[in-house]
């Protein structure tokens, strides 16, 4: 939560960014969003009036990387007119929220899943999968070679995760399945922006259209099966079964996935939840944050990832 | 004066997890402290099941069981892989030395390594998802997104 003391640095450094004298009237966490402290900040403005933010706050590298190419690929996909919130300003020390934090517009919506959210959102989805991110001015962002290293890279970020966050042995079972990953590394023809955590809860949506999508924290350039996959397998596996969506997405879409490279994806998804979801075990017993998602996410979430994911690659050849 | 007796832990923790439960988590408002107060029912119930036994020594004498198994038919084995991994002090870079070497070989025998290995770290996997259950409820729970 915010400390009264944090609250009125906030309201100054607020104030700074929007140009006008504002009060912050209050602040509430949004439980959406787990590697971000999310805050909606409801300021009363002198010439702007009543308004609402959100601010982002980083938790000790919980779930891998910074904040960095997260804001510049939102600013850049708002200027290109893509659903996404817009950042207004960022804070790169700690002195203010503990942490470094970035504030975005807020977008009216919700995130909950309702069916009639989905067509657009798919479609949003794949529009993202076919912009030219060299044009939006995302040219910051690590192009992977044609050929299998956008599925390299991704095997290789995340042990990268895993391997600086261990607390005490290593897993065997995510060595092994990195060596399997690795061993099986799928070719990409062409490298697409890709949002790295997509599907229902990461996007908000308002009387069946669609508003903005959001945690772009693990956005980078790769493979656009990856994102399908995702959605498939984790945030969407609620939604519908695998064979379903395969079908769905050929239909509303025009996506035809190969099932074999699919079930890599799955692998690769299952792979990063298990590496990253570890973070959180070593910000809680180090007692950076006591929160007791952390703990969560630490143990039964990134158990529950590395069972899906032992099954994932026993299953496949 | 001194109590008689001492209150017992696991009582203490379930009159946590009954109060959270019935007195403080149907009343709580906003969805980040509503989240949070359920996160702590399931947080108390995953430290009742690590009361009690050590469950990393546990493990660590059962991998090193599968191990010895290992060590066995991989005695006839030329291939210096396999006797490194088996060099390893911690049962845990062994085994994980050893399955990322059966990846890489393919055939027969890394098929057998896995398959003493597999069933002892999947048990185990079990094991503490079952433990952790109550916790993951309350986790999955807020999967669903948040108006």
């Amino acid at each position: 939560m915010i400390s009264s003391e944090q609250a009125d640095k906030l309201e100054v450094f607020l104030a700074g960014v929007l140009g006008e004298g504002c009060k912050l009237v209050q602040t509430h966490r949004m439980s959406m969003g787990q590697s971000r402290a999310m805050h909606v900040v409801e300021l009363e403005c002198e010439a702007s009036g009543r308004k609402k933010v959100v601010v982002r706050v980083e938790q000790w590298g919980l779930l891998g990387g910074d904040s960095q190419d997260e804001m510049c690929v939102m600013r850049a996909l708002h200027a290109g007119g893509f659903p996404v919130a817009d950042v207004i300003a960022s804070e790169a020390s700690s002195e203010i929220l503990g942490q470094p934090f970035f504030v975005m517009e807020f977008v009216e919506g919700t995130s909950v899943f309702t069916r009639e959210s989905l067509d657009p959102y798919v479609r949003a989805l794949a529009e993202l999968h076919t912009l030219d991110f060299e044009a939006l001015g995302i040219d910051f962002l690590k192009v992977p070679e044609r050929g299998r290293e956008s599925a390299l890279a991704q095997v290789a970020r995340w042990y990268e995760v895993y391997r600086g966050h261990l607390l005490g042995e290593p897993s065997p079972l995510v060595e092994e399945a990195a060596q399997w990953l690795r061993n099986r590394a799928p070719e990409t023809d062409r490298p697409t922006l890709v949002h790295g955590d997509p599907g229902p809860g990461n996007y908000l949506h308002e009387n069946g259209e669609l508003r903005a999508l959001v945690d772009w924290e693990f956005t980078h350039l790769g493979d656009p099966e990856e994102d399908w996959a995702y959605l498939i397998t984790m945030r969407g596996v609620g939604v519908m079964d695998e064979d379903a969506w395969v079908l769905y997405l050929k239909e509303v879409v025009g996506i035809e996935l190969d099932r074999e490279r699919l079930r890599y994806w799955i692998a690769s998804n299952l792979f990063k939840a298990a590496c990253i979801d570890q973070t959180a075990l070593g910000i809680f017993n180090r007692r950076q944050s006591l929160a007791p998602n952390l703990l969560a996410i630490g143990t039964c979430i990134h158990l529950s990832a590395l069972k899906l994911l032992a099954a994932a690659i026993s299953k496949s050849p | 004066m001194t109590l008689p007796v001492a209150p017992d832990v696991e009582t203490i923790l379930d009159s946590c997890i009954e109060t959270l439960k019935d007195a403080v988590v149907p009343h709580v408002e906003g969805e980040w402290p509503r989240y949070s107060a359920e996160l702590l029912v399931g947080s108390l119930e995953y430290v009742k099941h690590l009361l009690g036994e050590d469950f990393n020594q546990s493990r660590r004498l059962e991998l090193e069981h599968a191990l010895e198994e290992v060590r066995e038919f991989l005695a006839e084995e030329s291939s210096s892989e396999w006797a490194e991994a088996l060099a390893e002090n911690s049962p845990f870079e062994a085994a994980s030395r050893l399955l990322v070497a059966s990846q890489n070989a393919g055939g027969e025998v890394a098929e057998r390594v896995r398959a003493t290995l597999h069933p002892v770290l999947h048990a185990q996997l079990d094991a503490e998802m079952g433990r952790s259950l109550g916790l993951f409820a309350a986790f999955a729970r807020n999967m669903a997104g948040a108006k």
